[in-house]
């Protein structure tokens, strides 16, 4: 917004004081800040208050982490018993491999999986065709709603042990080769998975982006000449910069979470040394034995880790020149 | 135990926490965190003197009775309604989809007149039960009835029982069981089930003890010249036939087996004669736990060698139960490893394979070769506990639960099992009911799963598969080897049965599939015993000390 | 504007055609095995492409029950009504900390953002729901999931992005925020706002964790909650009692149940879809 350079800008009275970047506007007491913003923060009220009952209130669920919790006993009731559940999962070996696997497979979902909507919501928006556009655009975001169990299937069906595959490598003399159970490429095997699913989903989120750009900008940089790769460069990009930055960062925050029922389904296809991620290395150590406390442990770790990398990420982002997840006032 | 021990939880599992409520009563503050022996004298058994003549008789041991034919004469098993007015809520997991509501529901509304009061179901899927339970506990919400299994959100078992349930050992212990005769007709291993920290909570679910060793094809293996498993003299035999079986190029391996099941370990580790979870040793009272025995290693050995030798259809360690059924149905495998209820019925292996195919013969597979065991890993399909109520509150719910057990062939059974006679079910000429579509859907509300009696082996479409059944349990349930510490307490089984079990399972499913050398059991037991195998052993030694007369 | 290329044109077609069949492909085996029987299954390994004699088993057993109607109709009220809740939350919020001078909206947005990552649990939610006396009504199945910290988030960054001057200029003119909410921002914002409309929609027409924790009577189960239960059949070592037939294969079921959930999706997106494709043609995006 304080990018704009129009001279009216200083005209509306209420704009004075944080038109120009820089100007403190902390300058004016705070009961006329919120008089003057009132309209503004009572449409954000309704989604305050969601958000303070349904998320806010709950976080006391977090002191289960430092409690030996008993739910019929209740999380005042039940004993503290310190970093016990800390130590216990840091003392863990099992802990320390499904850190890795997860990070192992997170990253590979960035580099391979993030771009993907991205490159085909580009590549849709460049067909000259209407209905073509049109019908890809709707065959391609259907996977997103088929269940990981029926996804899982269909995957084990073409790539599985004896799938078609596998029998076709078979009968043109090649060795028999069983993606579903080879743990090695495991985290490519998930990625391809998690592709096939949500990329068509995620050019939707692209594809409003693309449509708010300007038009008027293109039409400038066709009359400067500047060829469809150009255009590319140098008007569409820019264009959905931020709310690719912006979800690039909010990724970040989830580095440490992949799809708990994609991988319960096929981690013991593969093995747990490659597939036991932390979410199932919670489940398998903590909520089936009934023991809260490790799994929250853990949930709190990982909530750290992601609030440290979306804050650290949102930063850069700033640095970068970006608008990030957020920006605060007068910078 | 469950055969679904380990059950996938489908979702969901998140991290759950707090109770601003604490439920009713409330400050017990975790008493039982030490050992607990089977202290409690069990319910007597005193079978039914009324119930019809079954076509192939059952056994003292445990061995159900079995009919071709559902009795034509209906009994009453229960003479007064249970209840006298109110309302009793009831939460049940169960694997059927959702039945009509009470208005909609002539089955429902003839049951809350037999129960004589307002039967309020809360149906929960089986995969989400463990959330919900949770869920119940931490507010205060318990039901009247609710069912418990291993894996679920308590982490004290003892403590919770004391403090929210209905302790039933002044009600049932010894003749005392004998004011619910439906009931008293459960002989005392189901009731064994029930035992949480040296008292009896838990009303059983009965099944038919053993789970069995798996299935087999019987023409396929008459092809190979086997036609009676007693042919096969030993189990390097047997190994020999597995090769005979497989058929790569016919698209047809000898097992299938699915994700979770080691490849099918449990047939082997059973033939083996691996104990079922501990062995006792009765002259010093020592535990062995089954993956320390030699007849363990023997049985793990036995399927490397299987899967080298390619027997084992490829990739199936991959596959989930349905695609592993398929391809056992469709011809595929010979054998496949599960429980014996799912052999009769519709939509089980014999009803579809001869639907499939008119040749299709498959049998319950039988113990082969002298070592072999059967474990009794298929006891109760779940023990059901009561909410801590007034004497006179836990009586009527006690006698709810005696009308639900009412035996095969009484009129409550029937409703329970068939619904209202007319509107949901028929009889044929041979006196079998035969579900309406709309008994299909009013049946489904789960009731057979509040209580129970013995389980008969029943099948009106075969004669021949009933008689399987009744052969494969005649055969395996006298070989039958128990867990010795069923109802004994250990605070540190109670914390971490799931994570050890995972952790054998998953190593022993990497050496099967050859990511780790066998050589690595050795270094498994060790970790094994230092993460908890040790003081688990310690602490069901002492509890076995404190029980009167084990098994 | 240049015409593209012919090898540029036959790329992109390949391409687009590529995995538009992906796509497809399972998506017929998955309407094929909801119409095939048993045997057809078994042959075809657990994926039927073309059933040889279709049926409509699967489908009978799931709409027969009677429980799949009212469900339906939960559903689409839920998620009519849910969506609209949303949206409106969502914008008022989403405009209210789009700019950067207000009043506190800078640690507001931390707060939202700030749920997309502490997540502290089933039982923690459930007892807050509980306290709120919303155990067993309608309102526990939006309430609680009213506002994505997501979808706020993205849709403050586009409204962010849109062109200041038109807003300044409604400014001059004497337009308050709320009329430039209503006047300027939202006509911009078609597209993003049909893809948050869309985002909600799906979540709660497919959302059953909500029922599943909050409503303990089947009877105000919405559909995936009762569509769920004929999925996790297939689970099952129990079988139905008696000597009824099985209504349908279990693989046969779980697909017709994907089917029947998809199929309003596929009624109701190209309405929204519309608003997020179109319009591209004009201008100079061509080529």
């Amino acid at each position: 917004m304080t990018t704009s350079s129009q001279p009216r800008a200083a005209v509306t009275p209420r704009r004075v004081p944080t038109g120009t970047a820089g100007a403190a506007p902390r300058k004016l007491p705070l009961r006329r800040r919120i008089r003057r913003d009132r309209v503004m923060l009572l449409l954000t009220l309704p989604g305050l208050v969601y958000f303070l009952v349904f998320h806010y209130a709950p976080l006391i669920g977090y002191v289960v982490a430092f409690k030996d919790y008993q739910p019929y006993v209740g999380f005042i009731d039940s004993p503290w018993i310190g970093l016990a559940n800390f130590e216990l999962v840091f003392g863990d070996s099992r802990f320390w491999t499904s850190v890795v696997n997860t990070l192992k497979i997170t990253l590979t979902q960035l580099v391979l999986f993030f771009p993907a909507p991205i490159a085909l919501a580009l590549l849709l928006n460049s067909v000259v065709s209407d209905k073509v556009r049109r019908f890809v655009q709707s065959v391609v975001y259907l996977p997103h709603f088929i269940g990981w169990v029926i996804i899982v299937s269909i995957f084990q069906q073409i790539l599985g042990g004896a799938g078609a595959l596998p029998n076709l490598l078979e009968s043109v003399g090649l060795p028999r080769v069983d993606v579903m159970t080879n743990p090695d490429t495991f985290p490519l095997l998930v990625t391809l998975q998690v592709l096939w699913k949500d990329a068509g989903w995620g050019t939707i989120i692209f594809l409003a982006a693309l449509l708010s750009i300007n038009q008027e900008l293109y039409e400038a940089a066709a009359m400067d000449g500047a060829g469809r790769w150009r255009r590319l460069w140098h008007v569409t990009l820019p264009g959905i910069t931020p709310i690719i930055v912006l979800l690039l960062i909010l990724n970040l925050g989830s580095i440490l979470s992949v799809g708990f029922e994609q991988i319960l389904l096929q981690r013991d296809a593969v093995g747990a040394e490659s597939a036991e991620v932390l979410d199932t290395y919670v489940y398998y150590n903590g909520i089936q034995d009934g023991q809260w406390g490790p799994a929250a442990a853990v949930g709190l770790i990982k909530a750290i880790v992601g609030a440290a990398l979306v804050l650290g990420a949102n930063k850069v982002a700033h640095l970068l020149g970006h608008e990030g997840v957020y920006r605060g006032a007068a910078k | 135990m469950n055969l679904s021990r380990r059950g996938f939880l489908g979702l969901a599992a998140g991290v759950a926490v707090t109770s601003l409520a604490s439920a009713c009563g409330g400050g017990a503050q975790a008493p039982a965190t030490k050992a607990q022996g089977l202290t409690v004298k069990l319910p007597t058994y005193t079978p039914l003197a009324s119930i019809p003549k079954p076509d192939l008789p059952g056994t003292a041991a445990g061995v159900p009775d079995a009919y071709f034919t559902y009795p034509k004469e209906l009994f009453k098993a229960v003479q007064k309604p249970p209840m006298s007015g109110g309302q009793v809520k009831i939460a049940m997991k169960t694997f059927l989809p959702p039945p009509p509501g009470r208005e909609q529901n002539a089955a429902w509304r003839e049951m809350e007149k037999r129960l004589g009061g307002t039967a309020d179901v809360m149906i929960v899927p089986t995969d989400d039960w463990p959330t919900k339970f949770s869920t119940l506990v931490a507010g205060g919400n318990l039901p009247d009835i609710f069912p418990y299994i291993s894996t679920q959100g308590v982490n004290n078992l003892p403590a919770f029982a004391a403090s929210q349930c209905a302790d039933l050992t002044p009600f049932l212990s010894g003749d005392k069981v004998k004011e619910y005769p439906n009931l008293a007709a459960l002989p005392e291993v189901f009731w064994k089930q029930g035992i949480i920290g040296g008292k009896l909570y838990g009303v059983p679910v009965p099944r038919n003890l053993v789970g069995g060793l798996g299935f087999y094809r019987h023409e396929m293996f008459a092809q190979a010249g086997v036609t009676d498993l007693a042919q096969i003299t030993g189990l390097d035999r047997f190994a020999e036939l597995l090769k005979e079986l497989t058929r790569p190029q016919e698209r047809r391996w000898a097992i299938v087996t699915a994700t979770g099941g080691v490849f099918g370990l449990s047939i082997f580790t059973q033939l083996f004669g691996v104990p079922l979870e501990w062995r006792l040793d009765k002259a010093s009272g020592k535990l062995t736990h089954a993956i320390e025995t030699e007849e363990y290693r023997a049985a793990l050995e036995y399927v490397i060698k299987l899967r080298e030798a390619g027997v084992i259809y490829p990739g199936s360690e991959g596959f989930d139960t349905l695609k592993r059924k398929n391809e056992f149905n469709s011809g595929r495998a010979a054998i496949t490893y599960d429980g014996l209820p799912a052999y009769l019925g519709p939509g089980n292996y014999l009803q579809t394979q001869k639907k499939i195919d008119p040749k299709a013969d498959p049998r319950p597979l039988l113990p082969i070769g002298a070592k072999a065991v059967t474990f009794a890993n298929n006891i109760a399909f779940s023990t059901n506990l009561l909410k801590k109520a007034g004497e006179a509150r836990v009586k009527e719910l006690l006698r709810v639960a005696d009308f639900f057990a009412a035996p095969f062939g009484s009129e409550e059974f029937t409703l329970i099992q068939y619904g209202l006679a007319g509107t949901d079910h028929t009889r044929d000429d041979q006196g079998n009911p035969v579900l309406t579509d709309q008994g299909a859907k009013d049946i489904t509300v789960p009731w057979k799963y509040i209580a129970a009696p013995t389980q008969a082996v029943y099948d009106p479409t075969s004669r021949d598969g009933v008689e399987h059944v009744h052969a494969a349990l005649t055969k395996m349930i006298p070989q039958a080897v128990y867990d010795p510490t069923t109802g004994m307490f250990s605070p540190t089984a109670e914390n971490k049965f799931e994570s050890l079990y995972t952790m054998r399972n998953d190593k022993v499913t990497s050496i099967v599939a050859g990511r780790a050398r066998l050589s690595e059991l050795d270094q498994l037991v060790k970790d094994w015993r230092a993460q908890g195998g040790d003081k688990i052993r310690a602490e069901f030694e002492q509890a076995l000390q404190q029980s009167n007369g084990p098994r | 504007m240049e015409r593209p290329s012919k090898a540029g044109l036959a790329v992109k077609g390949a391409i687009l055609l590529g995995v538009s069949l992906l796509v497809i492909y399972p998506f017929v085996g998955v309407i094929g095995t909801s119409l095939s029987t048993e045997t057809d299954i078994a042959k075809a390994g657990g994926f039927v492409l073309l059933p040889s004699a279709p049926r409509l088993d699967a489908y009978r057993a799931i709409f027969e029950g009677g429980t799949v109607t009212r469900a339906l109709l939960v559903s689409v009220l839920v998620t009519g009504i849910g969506t609209l809740a949303s949206l409106a939350a969502t914008i008022g919020m989403a405009y209210g900390l789009s700019r950067r001078e207000v009043t506190g909206s800078r640690a507001i947005l931390v707060v939202a953002l700030f749920t997309m990552l502490f997540n502290p649990g089933i039982i923690a939610g459930f007892l807050t729901v509980q306290q709120l006396g919303l155990l067993n009504t309608f309102a526990a199945l939006v309430l609680p999931s009213l506002v994505s910290a997501f979808n706020l988030v993205v849709l403050r960054s586009f409204f962010m992005n849109l062109p200041n001057e038109l807003m300044e200029s409604a400014r001059m003119d004497g337009a308050g925020d709320l009329r430039i909410l209503v006047r300027i921002v939202l006509p911009l914002s078609k597209a993003v706002i049909a893809v948050i409309a869309l985002f909600y929609a799906v979540a709660y027409w497919n959302a059953f964790f909500n029922a599943l924790l909050y409503l303990d009577d089947t009877e105000k189960w919405p559909l995936p909650m009762i569509l769920r239960m004929f999925v996790l059949q297939g689970r099952t070592l129990e079988s139905l009692g008696g000597a009824a037939e099985a209504p349908a294969p279990v693989q046969a079921i779980q697909m017709a149940v994907l089917v029947v959930a998809v199929v309003p999706i596929l009624i109701v997106y190209p309405f929204l879809q519309r608003y997020f494709t179109k319009g591209v043609l004009t201008g100079a995006i061509k080529g």
